[in-house]
């Protein structure tokens, strides 16, 4: 099943525009509000409309209604464009049932201004080569729709600390140091809610990690108009799957809570912990994200922008000239006021 | 009116006269008190080498308008009596601003000391008599006295360029270099190391406060463990010394036995 949003007016083609958070036809300028349109009945569709000819691991087939052509897509795509008229399509019946998301949070920055904050953001990397930082060799710029999934969690956690507290004194020709140790226990009640954890196989956790924080704010419910014109995936890992790394993420959260809990020590680290994490409940989001292709010497370079706040991840190459010529004119100019100092003072100008 | 401007030239005649002659006087004084003298009594150097010293010595009296004496003698033994001797000596020239070296080669009973009396003991006080000491003892033990007296004449010319407090290692150019090297890697280390971006969420970024509650803690001492250091000791380096009682004002490095 393939959706796409005829403009009413002229029947061009409609995508989301990130301004407005409206439906926009490119070649008329009329806008559709997103909150009115109908959620398609995609269990309907999914029944009478799957066309798909390969196993749930291969490349499905769909096609283009404007066009007719085959639209080939990825086996996890849920949103694209048609590579032969460029019209974009939504596969409805990625998007239905176990896989329909139930939030997403739309783009809000546009193309134009992620290509603009992109070459800003390069412009100002202090230790990145000078070619790189023209940023004229963007090879891509692809808004795509990542699936995460938001867990609202409940840790019980118990956990004793080893602390101490420091005196120092003198007596009579020593220096005396006391420490007294306690043990400290602390037991808490914790909630976290929308823990986010990316599904998508192809998006590294670090980068997506990196983007955090969403604004939720501005999380909708999940309507398919809020796709058009971007790529979107559908998620690789269930939320039972992903789990153990929300898990590990919370542990640490609550190792935090736990120190932060303890006052008036010298030192303290937790020497016996007892956590339990429980999964209250999780849904299926798409968030926004910028997947910049950046061509660099005989490398190809990755980023990624979040598509609502702006912010970049993913690594630049470094200069090691760079690196070196920052390192010596700190040093260099560190030790000239250093030395300035000392002759201020009426000391030498060397040894 | 010709003869008060004859009486007022004749008196700014003599003025002039007057504070020329003044002057000069001073400046011969002044000449006369700040001096090189190398009195080799125990014959342990060579008039070439006494004139080198000599050279050494006469760019401390030059720069810092400080005296230099080089005394070596074979009779004296006893560190008392070589020390009073060394006041002695130097009570015995005029000159207020003296750096001594003085070098007993009685048998059984060899020593040497620096002491440094007026205004240069406020640059080379008992902690740098002692270091001078310290650097001369290898080639005195050797039997080096030429280079020994040249260690003493180079380290007393550097020390009288610096004051005390610049012997601190915090103005140490090698320790500054270093930690401007440290404080330069520190900063580009950490821009190198976020340049892929920075993780900005933490503990509490989705953490629900409203339904988040510590239900239950206690603090409980277990036990006491006590540690005793000693305290550091000022004054801990070589060479004592100060001011002697009956004498005049110097510092000194306490003697060197060799």
């Amino acid at each position: 099943m393939v959706i796409q949003y005829k403009c009413p007016g002229c029947g061009a083609d409609m995508v989301f525009n990130s301004k407005t958070g409206k439906l926009y036809c490119e070649s008329c300028g009329h806008s559709e509000e997103i909150e009115g349109y109908e959620s398609e009945d995609f269990q309907e569709f999914e029944e009478h409309f799957h066309t798909s000819t390969f196993g749930d691991d291969e490349i499905n087939q769909y096609q283009c209604n404007n066009c007719g052509a085959i639209l080939i897509t990825d086996k996890d795509t849920t949103a694209t464009t048609c590579s032969f008229c460029g019209s974009p399509v939504i596969l409805g019946d990625r998007l239905s049932g176990a896989l329909a998301p139930s939030k997403v949070i739309p783009f809000s920055i546009s193309k134009r201004e992620a290509e603009a904050a992109f070459k800003k953001w390069c412009h100002h990397g202090l230790l990145m080569p000078k070619g790189f930082k023209q940023a004229d060799r963007i090879k891509s710029l692809t808004g795509m729709y990542v699936p995460f999934w938001l867990y609202n969690l409940q840790g019980q956690c118990e956990a004793v600390a080893h602390c101490t507290r420091v005196h120092t004194y003198d007596e009579g020709d020593s220096i005396v140091t006391k420490t007294n140790h306690f043990d400290v226990y602390r037991k808490a009640d914790l909630r976290y809610n929308n823990v986010p954890a990316d599904a998508s196989e192809k998006m590294p956790d670090d980068l997506m990690d990196k983007l955090e924080p969403f604004d939720y704010n501005n999380i909708r419910e999940f309507n398919t108009p809020y796709l058009a014109g971007f790529i979107s995936e559908k998620y690789n890992y269930t939320d039972k799957e992903m789990f153990p790394r929300v898990q590990q993420r919370v542990m640490h959260y609550m190792d935090n809570y736990i120190l932060n809990s303890i006052k008036g020590y010298s030192a303290k680290s937790i020497i016996n912990r007892d956590y339990n994490t429980r999964q209250i409940s999780a849904e299926y989001a798409l968030f926004p994200v910028w997947v910049v292709y950046y061509d660099y010497g005989r490398s190809e370079y990755t980023f990624a922008m979040n598509g609502q706040t702006g912010k970049i991840a993913g690594k630049p190459p470094i200069s090691t000239g760079k690196i070196f010529g920052s390192i010596t004119g700190i040093t260099v100019l560190l030790f000239a006021i250093c030395r300035i100092i000392t002759i201020l003072m009426g000391g030498p100008l060397l040894w | 009116m010709v003869i008060n401007i004859k009486k007022y030239i004749y008196i700014i005649k003599h003025i002039f006269i007057f504070s020329i002659i003044i002057i000069s006087f001073m400046q011969a004084y002044s000449m006369a008190a700040a001096e090189t003298i190398i009195q080799d009594d125990a014959g342990i150097i060579t008039d070439n080498e006494e004139r080198e010293l000599n050279k050494l010595c006469n760019k401390i009296l030059k720069e810092y308008n400080t005296s230099v004496y080089i005394w070596t003698d074979s009779s004296i033994s006893g560190s008392d009596e070589f020390g009073y001797m060394m006041e002695q000596f130097v009570a015995a020239y005029p000159s207020k601003d003296v750096i001594i070296l003085m070098t007993g080669m009685h048998p059984g009973d060899r020593i040497y000391e620096v002491q440094a009396y007026g205004a240069a003991q406020d640059m080379i006080n008992n902690k740098r008599c002692g270091k001078i000491l310290d650097y001369m003892y290898d080639d005195m033990s050797n039997g080096n006295y030429y280079s020994a007296m040249q260690v003493f004449c180079n380290k007393s010319y550097k020390y009288m360029g610096r004051p005390p407090k610049f012997d601190s290692i915090i103005f140490s150019p090698v320790f500054q270099l270093i930690m401007c090297l440290i404080a330069g890697i520190i900063p580009v280390t950490i821009i190198a190391y976020n340049s892929g971006g920075r993780t900005t969420t933490n503990s509490h970024t989705y953490l629900d406060i409203n339904n988040s509650k510590i239900i239950g803690s206690f603090d409980r001492y277990t036990h006491t463990t006590i540690k005793r250091t000693p305290k550091p000791r000022n004054n801990s380096s070589s060479g004592g010394g100060g001011s002697s009682g009956g004498g005049s004002s110097h510092s000194s490095g306490g003697g060197r036995s060799f």
